[in-house]
């Protein structure tokens, strides 16, 4: 199968600061990977260079998705392509309507597409049953985006985005945070729901347990800013059980052993 | 005042004087003489503000004294539905001084000048339970054709006597696009029981420079609510000072300034809670791109007299270029306890983690920049206190705002 999403040898720096380092990845089209490892090994960091996020600085390394170079993409038109990134702490925006903004964006999706705009009755049909797939309250629509939300409430206008812009690739950063179990069902089917064949996730996660509900197929540890170990769902059961030092000794040997054979 | 003679204000003030003296052979009541040589004495031995005084130190004199102002004719028009109660006179067909006007505690350089220079003065009067629900418009404006260089002194005196209401909106934008100056004064008297909302549409051209200075006196359960929307101005100043000497009057105040270019607003708010039981609050705020200028320099007092009082001040500011201003200087002073006070200011860019976010949603920059800034402004164009004025003003604010994003 051709790879959805390709990354390879990808290294970024924030603040001068090297958070990932040489990070390689292959996602096939309706895989769903999931990303784990420790605090700070640049789980956030990949996520946000997928969206496009200018404040980090790409060094080397290249991203294509659907065969086209990805970091040559301004946010808006990797948006456009079919990539979704849930939010890890969705941005609060006082004083804009919900149903409004959601009503641009699916306009230009739309537009992108050479298909007709749709006016405020039609949209707010089609918002009505989308929230009804996710389990979103209608009264998210005429609230402003993200505004007052409670963190639960904000992953669940995450998922409800995603439900409208039916994205191909959807990068879902540490949805599970800050989810209570009720809640945490409800978005992990509200994700299951949005799965196709067609369609690709890629999870980041702390924890294992959204992997009770999302299974994955492939399994990695990102830790120093690369994946030092890739499994199938058994791995994140592993590291639930063992926790990470013994990926990182591993991975340290094997470092070890690189750099000797090298020498 | 300076008593240098090469001080180039000095011969601003003898020419504005000289101006006043031969308005002063016009045909006019008694009083009215009197009520202008008064202004005139006062202005003169007053005169301008000094260079650098805090209250000027950000809109400067320059402009407006280097220019040599004509009086011109004033055609002000104020406009009323018939059968609405209200009573409008002009000040000749008066026999005596408005007591809205006399009421009025102090008054500053340009407020005496007005006085003095009076190009048209009007009594504005609620009768006793009097509700007006049409607004009465107040519309500054001059004849065609009149040459660049003009000045206007228009002034209002607005009484409501007890229980009565009344909405007046204020429309600067059919002021004529040449180099001129409006120097407008209003005294406003609030009896008690009574409810006036007061609407400012700024001037819609960037050569002229106004003046607006409004004082209300407030009794017992009156309700004053303003809204001043700026969009465009070379210098446009509102000088508004809120006196509440009854219990349970209540003021507020918002505005918006969405500037561009070179346009310069400065506007200075004073309340003063002179009594137990007042209310106050001020919202306002700026979009400022280009070389753009913004001053909200406010200040509530609290007097000793004036326990259990509320009060809030709070002005935004989103600075959209490097040549662009915002000056905000919320004051509070307050003599007494048991007061509920809250003030504060912010200036700053756009967000630009909201604009990240609406772009990952495939929203394009221009559009995303115009849906935060739509969202930054709307919650203050719901408060605009006129219904019947809302929408109009609210479409202008929009058109202007994708004027300045761009």
């Amino acid at each position: 199968m051709s790879a959805l999403l390709k990354i390879s040898g990808l290294t970024v720096r924030v603040d001068g600061k090297k958070i990932l380092n040489g990070l390689s990845l292959e996602i096939g089209t309706g895989e769903v990977h999931a990303i784990m490892g420790p605090n700070g090994s640049g789980k956030s960091t990949l996520s946000k260079v997928l969206a496009g996020d200018p404040r980090y600085t790409i060094e080397s390394g290249s991203v294509t998705y659907e065969g086209k170079d990805l970091l040559a993409m301004t946010p808006e038109d990797r948006s456009l392509a079919g990539l979704f990134l849930a939010y890890q702490y969705p941005v609060e925006i006082p004083g804009v309507n919900n149903a409004s903004f959601l009503r641009m964006a699916y306009n230009a999706r739309q537009k992108s597409r050479n298909l007709d705009e749709v006016d405020p009755y039609e949209f707010e049909m089609l918002l009505k049953e989308r929230a009804r797939l996710v389990q979103v309250p209608e009264e998210y629509f005429h609230r402003a985006v993200n505004h007052g939300l409670s963190g639960g409430e904000k992953k669940k206008n995450e998922m409800l985005q995603m439900a409208l812009l039916e994205p191909r690739f959807a990068v879902l950063d540490e949805t599970d945070s800050g989810l209570d179990i009720d809640a945490l069902k409800i978005v992990a089917a509200g994700i299951n729901r949005l799965r196709g064949p067609e369609k690709s996730i890629l999870m980041i996660t702390h924890y294992q347990r959204l992997l009770n509900y999302i299974e994955p197929d492939r399994v990695h540890v990102l830790a120093g800013g690369r994946i030092v170990k890739s499994g199938d769902k058994q791995l994140a059961l592993e590291l639930e059980a063992r926790g990470y030092d013994w990926v990182l000794a591993e991975a340290a040997v094997a470092d070890l052993n690189a750099a000797s054979g090298r020498s | 005042m300076s008593s240098l003679a090469a001080d180039p204000a000095e011969h601003t003030l003898g020419a504005w004087a000289q101006a006043a003296r031969s308005l002063g052979i016009v045909s006019q009541p008694s009083w009215v003489r009197h009520f202008r040589s008064d202004a005139l004495g006062h202005f003169e031995a007053e005169g301008f503000p000094a260079p650098g005084e805090d209250a000027w130190r950000h809109m400067g004199l320059d402009a407006l004294l280097k220019t040599a102002w004509k009086p011109a004719e004033d055609l002000s028009r104020i406009e009323l539905p018939a059968g609405s109660g209200i009573e409008i006179k002009g000040w000749e067909d008066l026999g005596r001084l408005p007591e809205a006007s006399a009421a009025r505690a102090s008054a500053g350089p340009f407020a005496h000048l007005n006085a003095a220079l009076l190009t048209r003065a009007v009594s504005i009067r609620a009768p006793r339970n009097i509700c007006c629900l049409q607004p009465l418009n107040f519309t500054p404006s001059l004849p065609d054709r009149t040459p660049a260089g003009w000045m206007i002194h228009p002034r209002a005196s607005v009484l409501l006597e007890p229980g009565s209401r009344l909405d007046i909106v204020l429309d600067l934008s059919r002021l004529p696009d040449s180099e001129g100056l409006l120097n407008l004064v209003m005294d406003i008297e609030l009896r008690e029981q009574t409810a006036l909302n007061l609407v400012i549409t700024g001037a819609d051209t960037d050569r002229i420079l106004s003046l607006i200075d409004i004082s209300v006196l407030q009794g017992r359960d009156s309700v004053f609510r303003f809204f001043c929307l700026e969009t465009k101005g070379r210098q446009n100043r509102v000088e508004l000072s809120a006196s509440l000497e009854g219990a349970n009057a209540s003021t507020d105040l918002f505005g918006l300034a969405l500037l561009g270019e070179t346009s310069r607003a400065f506007h200075h708010y004073r309340v003063d809670h002179r009594v137990p039981h007042t209310q106050s609050q001020q919202i306002f705020k700026s979009v400022l791109s280009g070389e753009a200028r913004y001053e909200y320099d406010s200040l509530v007092t609290i007097h000793p007299e004036a326990p259990s009082c509320s009060s809030e001040q709070l002005n935004k500011n989103l600075v959209l270029s490097d040549g662009a201003r915002a000056y905000a200087r919320p004051q509070l002073a307050i003599h007494t306890d048991e007061v509920q006070c809250h003030h504060g200011a912010t200036v700053g860019q756009m967000s630009a983690e909201e604009l990240l976010y609406l772009r990952t949603r495939g929203v394009d920059p221009a559009a995303a920049s115009a849906l935060i800034l739509k969202g930054f402004v709307d919650d203050l164009l719901k408060e605009i206190p006129v219904s019947s004025a809302a929408a109009g003003l609210q479409r202008r604010a929009h058109a202007r705002l994708i004027g300045i994003a761009r």
